[in-house]
């Protein structure tokens, strides 16, 4: 029985769910959780950078989420009504946290001149994240919603509460500037030379558009 | 360069998620306690009552968004209609009033000969002299406006004064 009631929650619609609990069926929201809570972690945590603090987004989200239930008006898909909440929660508790971006200058690299491979590929890793955690909150948002969560602009639109070509435009002032990082920095540069690859036909392709 | 954006963008992507340093717990027991955890916190809070005009403001909105469409449709149409109406009458009477001062300045110059050819017969005389022939005279004072009346009148008033 209990089986049944379980399967029959997994093929419900997240609409369904959410007019059974707007009937006063907690259980239905459990669902609503369980559906939900992993790509809540991973996008807070692209936020906050610790799993602890990640959780205690993911849940604050979730909290309002049940409050503000009746609010929802369906005018979005319910995923991104989600990570709206969870996009400003992470926001908020960066505010009260003063959360310290790392500062470029401060991110060491010292990495031996006969370094293994794989150590320069942490440090550059890093400082890529360091470089991606530097952006504003609006371009990474909408930088992370793009790359991350495979989002399109219009989803992005709604998570982050303005016009779709706002939306477009933060993520394009992203990527500019990250490109802008790649050409400059010398770590990047000589890991390109080192390992090859993406970076090397970003910026090839990035001159032959320009 | 509208066709290497995409790829462009997909580059950077790539490149971002392959550098992508995240790590999340796989463990399904560390989803089944977070989920607990939520739920618990849920079990505490109480769900907020929804505004009466939610829905009728929804429904609204809602059929009026394919008028709104037409809406804006309309109003750029007629924004770019007047635009390029105002332009083109500034245009047009910019023409009218540029044939209008030229007019004006032609007739005064005109009757400006005519009383000065009149009120002085002696010096039109000597000045018709400087030229080889009349016609030379009335191709210079002339040359602003070829009006017949105006010809006949100095004319008169030429032979006169000789």
């Amino acid at each position: 029985m209990k089986r049944e009631m379980i399967q029959g929650l997994n093929e419900k619609t997240d609409q369904e769910l959410i007019e059974e609990v707007r009937a006063g069926h907690r259980a239905s929201f459990s669902e609503l959780v369980k559906r939900h809570q992993r790509g809540m972690l991973r996008l807070s945590m692209r936020f906050m950078k610790d799993l602890d603090t990640a959780q205690d987004v993911v849940q604050d989200a979730f909290i309002k989420s049940y409050e503000k239930l009746n609010m929802f008006e369906g005018r979005s898909s319910f995923k991104s009504w989600l990570y709206q909440i969870t996009v400003n929660t992470a926001r908020n508790k960066l505010r009260e946290n003063r959360y310290d971006m790392t500062d470029i200058e401060d991110v060491q690299l010292s990495v031996a001149p006969i370094a293994e491979m794989k150590l320069v590929h942490v440090a550059v890793r890093d400082l890529i994240q360091v470089q991606v955690d530097r952006l504003p909150f609006k371009q990474k948002t909408a930088l992370v919603l793009r790359v991350y969560e495979d989002m399109s602009f219009t989803e992005i639109a709604e998570v982050m509460q303005c016009p779709y070509d706002t939306a477009k435009a933060n993520y394009r002032h992203a990527l500019l500037k990250l490109k802008e990082i790649f050409e400059t920095q010398d770590e990047l540069k000589k890991w390109t030379e080192d390992v090859g690859g993406f970076f090397m036909e970003l910026s090839t392709k990035y001159a032959e558009a320009e | 360069m509208k066709k290497a954006q995409p790829k462009k963008d997909f580059i950077i992507k790539q490149t971002l998620k392959k550098e992508d340093y995240l790590e999340l717990p796989m463990d399904d027991s560390f989803y089944e306690k977070m989920h607990d955890q939520i739920m618990q916190a849920v079990e505490k809070s109480e769900m907020k009552t929804e505004p009466k005009w939610l829905k009728t403001r929804v429904f609204l909105e809602q059929k009026s968004q394919p008028y709104r469409m037409a809406y804006k449709k309309v109003v750029k149409v007629a924004v770019v209609s007047l635009v390029t109406a105002i332009a083109i009458g500034f245009l047009g009477a910019s023409q009218r009033i540029y044939v209008a001062v030229e007019a004006n300045r032609n007739l005064s110059n005109q009757n400006k000969i005519i009383q000065e050819a009149q009120r002085n017969p002696q010096r039109w005389a000597e000045l018709a002299g400087n030229y080889q022939n009349e016609n030379d005279f009335y191709a210079e004072v002339l040359s602003q406006k070829n009006d017949l009346a105006t010809m006949v009148e100095i004319d008169k008033v030429l032979a006169q004064s000789l």
